[in-house]
């Protein structure tokens, strides 16, 4: 029995090939898709630890500063250990149409954190000790071919000058998005050339470990409730969600193409099933003379859909965990899109996809051949 | 001699099964291929549509949108006395010194955004005549008061006639509504500039909108604030400008190609096994032509015309489907002004017919090999066979 299914797929090897790359095709866009929606809510960055670093900022939005003298005021606040500025610089590196931001932090921040660890402790003090200095992410460094001890311009896109910086070290970890600089820095340039906006930070970003932070986060809110500028805190978890719920329905268009992808795979099987149906209407009519109820017959052919299209659907799967492992997205997208993990549950949800399907697509065709008399089968000529 | 179309169609109704599962195959494969691409056209045309042919805009030097762009209050006194701007009925020139900031407004479904809110200078209405009062009025500078357009007023909290919408400390009253017609100035809420001063504390600038007095003093004004040592402005026509935001739409581009060929390589494969199919049934039917005639290169030009306008039914099924979508507003955020952009899918014609020359050539693509395949058959073998 298992023979005849599996000599029945390799048959017509042709259509059995083409079918199974179709849905392989199919499935390795499903994959990617899925990973997509999931990384552009920044998975990737949720971590137990970001949940417990918090993000002060203005209640209006990113776009009013708050002023550098709250720092003091935060860190009276109990159960915060850290207080530091967190002040984005929205630059490019060479390519103005490869936007990228730098963080400004103050030096005892960086390294404190131990989801940001730095190579190694010497870096650390040359970073602390350099106003100039800047820690990039590893990933960063390999794509740019930075060393060590080498000197990056920064072009500021909204503040009207340059950092040049010195690269000090590098650190690893989820959040490998941006270089962290000094905040001193930009404050000092923005006095400079932009009095009006300096002394005043983007947001603050506090550490806290042994107090629950919605309750610290609580505590901030009501202390600036009547300041000049009212403030909302926020898990760095929550603060990365707020931007995916800025994407609106981007993440349902997505959905909505990954549906639509389905549907297209189910098709492309169901007419392969009914192929395979009506070119053997003969042996139907055989193998029912023989005694094989319908249903077993059915069972046949749901048994060889199940060969084609979930040994399509596993190279699809195995085809994008490879292909995403060989080439990295990171540089592909120019760090527009950081990470991009094939999860478990992806993984699961697509081979469970191409497993209903294949069994959708072969049942319809498959009843209706074993339905059929076997004196009016018989009589078919192919 | 040609074997005649006739045959061709009459071969694609006889299968039905395969043939309307195949074409709609490819249809979804070109329903999504359009989708994507009216959204980026949609974007377009919003962007396009923005802009008055004789104003020039003016932000910071590498500034990248009007929201990232911070002009010094000094700076923004030195543009008022711009030569060749044209001047208003009362003797004022049109210059419209304005401050913009984004405020995060929770959507009426779910979520938030930031939503642009323009403090426009006193002139700054006279010079954007796209938009219209629709209900309540405009608001009166000083006063704390919002003019909203209508799409941002629909898919926001607190942003119709008569709500007040509260942000940090500031308290603003929505008095009206305006319509912008299909531009960018759609997604924004409009008010004083001093009002955003006083409200956020915020005395930089965002933007400098002059109209020049006629078409030939528009590079003027354009070179008097571009190359102004005392200021560092980056000044373009508003109309350029605004076109440039199209690079909004580059990401969505980019994603919708990547899918749309991805699921054309899919489709081409189940085309070609229709296609295969096809030929495999019809052995008998190639010899009587070839009998009859027909040359090869006939017989493997009609597989692939068969081919061709399976496939084109399918694009034709696909774009048809897609035709619902348009019109249908949506929002997302504009990574270059990180606010809101509100647009509405544009399925053109011209897209259509991209959607049915997408699919024609997923058709050659799976119609080839099986076409040749038709073509080698030896007539006196494919005679024989049942």
């Amino acid at each position: 029995m298992y023979r005849l299914v599996l000599k029945n797929a390799l048959r017509n090897r042709r259509r059995t090939v083409l079918t199974a790359l179709s849905v392989a095709v199919s499935l390795f866009l499903l994959v990617s898709l899925r990973t997509l929606t999931i990384e552009i809510k920044g998975d990737s960055l949720m971590t137990e630890q970001s949940t417990r670093r918090l993000i002060t900022r203005s209640g209006v939005s990113l776009a009013v500063p708050l002023p550098l003298a709250d720092r003091e005021r935060l860190r009276r606040v109990p159960g915060v250990d850290v207080v530091s500025a967190y002040q984005w610089f929205p630059c490019f590196y060479k390519q103005p149409r490869e936007p990228m931001i730098v963080i400004g932090a103050d030096p005892d921040f960086a390294g404190t954190d131990p989801e940001y660890p730095t190579t190694n402790a010497a870096d650390l003090a040359a970073f602390r000790a350099d106003v100039s200095g800047v820690l990039i992410p590893v990933k960063m460094m390999q794509r740019f071919g930075w060393k060590v001890g080498d000197r990056v311009t920064f072009t500021g896109t909204i503040f009207p000058f340059n950092l040049d910086l010195t690269i000090r070290g590098t650190f690893t970890g989820p959040a490998q998005n941006a270089p962290v600089c000094q905040y001193r820095l930009i404050n000092e340039l923005l006095r400079r050339t932009m009095p009006s906006r300096a002394d005043r930070t983007m947001a603050f970003i506090l550490l806290t470990s042994h107090r629950p932070p919605a309750a610290i986060a609580r505590e901030i809110d009501d202390t600036f409730r009547n300041s000049d500028v009212p403030t909302r805190t926020e898990s760095e978890k929550d603060f990365v969600l707020g931007f995916a719920s800025m994407l609106g329905n981007v993440a349902l268009l997505i959905t909505f193409i990954a549906g639509a992808v389905v549907f297209a795979i189910v098709l492309v099987a169901t007419n392969t099933m009914s192929m395979a149906v009506r070119e053997r209407t003969h042996e139907i009519a055989v193998l029912k003379t023989l005694g094989f109820r319908p249903g077993q017959v059915v069972a046949m052919f749901v048994a060889e859909s199940i060969v084609i299209s979930g040994g399509g659907g596993i190279a699809g799967v195995v085809g994008a965990k490879l292909f995403f492992a060989v080439f990295d997205i990171y540089t592909m997208t120019n760090g527009m899109i950081q990470h991009f993990n094939i999860q478990a549950p992806t993984v699961v949800l697509a081979l469970a996809v191409a497993l209903t399907m294949s069994i959708v697509s072969a049942v319809v065709p498959a009843w209706r051949g074993a339905a059929r008399p076997i004196a009016a089968g018989l009589r078919e000529v192919a | 001699m040609l074997v005649p179309i006739k045959y061709n169609v009459r071969n694609l109704l006889v299968r039905r099964t395969s043939t309307l599962l195949t074409v709609f195959g490819i249809g979804v494969s070109v329903a999504v291929f359009v989708a994507v691409m009216a959204l980026v056209e949609g974007i377009r045309q919003t962007f396009v549509a923005t802009g008055e042919p004789l104003n020039v805009l003016a932000i910071r030097n590498g500034a990248q949108s009007e929201t990232g762009s911070l002009i010094e209050p000094s700076s923004a006194l030195v543009a008022r006395a711009i030569r060749g701007v044209g001047r208003g009925e009362d003797g004022e020139p049109l210059v419209s010194v304005e401050r913009m900031v984004y405020v995060n407004q929770p959507r009426v479904t779910s979520g938030s955004s930031n939503v642009v809110m323009r403090g426009l200078g006193a002139t700054g209405r006279t010079l954007r005549p796209v938009a219209r009062l629709v209900e309540g009025r405009w608001y009166v500078p000083g006063r704390r008061e919002l003019t909203v357009s209508r799409t941002i007023a629909a898919r926001f909290r607190d942003c119709s006639l008569g709500d007040e919408l509260v942000t940090g400390r500031a308290h603003f009253k929505v008095v009206g509504i305006f319509d912008a017609g299909n531009t960018a100035f759609a997604s924004e809420m409009w008010t004083g500039a001093e009002d955003i001063a006083s409200a956020f504390e915020r005395v930089n600038y965002s933007d400098i909108l002059a109209r020049a007095a006629d078409r030939g003093s528009v590079r003027s004004v354009i070179d008097a604030l571009a190359e102004d040592p005392r200021m560092h402005f980056d000044a373009r026509s508003e109309r350029a400008f605004y076109s440039e935001q199209t690079k909004a739409a580059t990401p969505v581009q980019i994603l919708g190609n990547i899918i749309a060929i991805v699921m054309a390589v899919g489709s081409a494969f189940a085309a070609m096994n229709t296609m295969y199919a096809a030929v495999a049934s019809r052995g008998r039917e190639v010899a009587v032509l070839r009998a009859l005639g027909f040359s090869r290169a006939a017989i493997a030009l009609s597989f692939v015309t068969e081919a061709v306008l399976l496939s084109i039914a399918g694009g034709i099924v696909g774009g048809v489907g897609v035709v619902p979508l348009n019109g249908l507003s949506t929002g997302t955020t504009n990574w270059f002004t990180f606010s809101e952009m509100n647009f509405h899918f544009a399925v053109t014609a011209p897209l259509f017919a991209q959607g049915v020359l997408f699919a024609a050539i997923m058709g050659l693509a799976g119609g080839i090999l099986p076409a040749l395949r038709a073509s080698r058959m030896s007539p006196a073998t494919a005679m024989r066979a049942l």
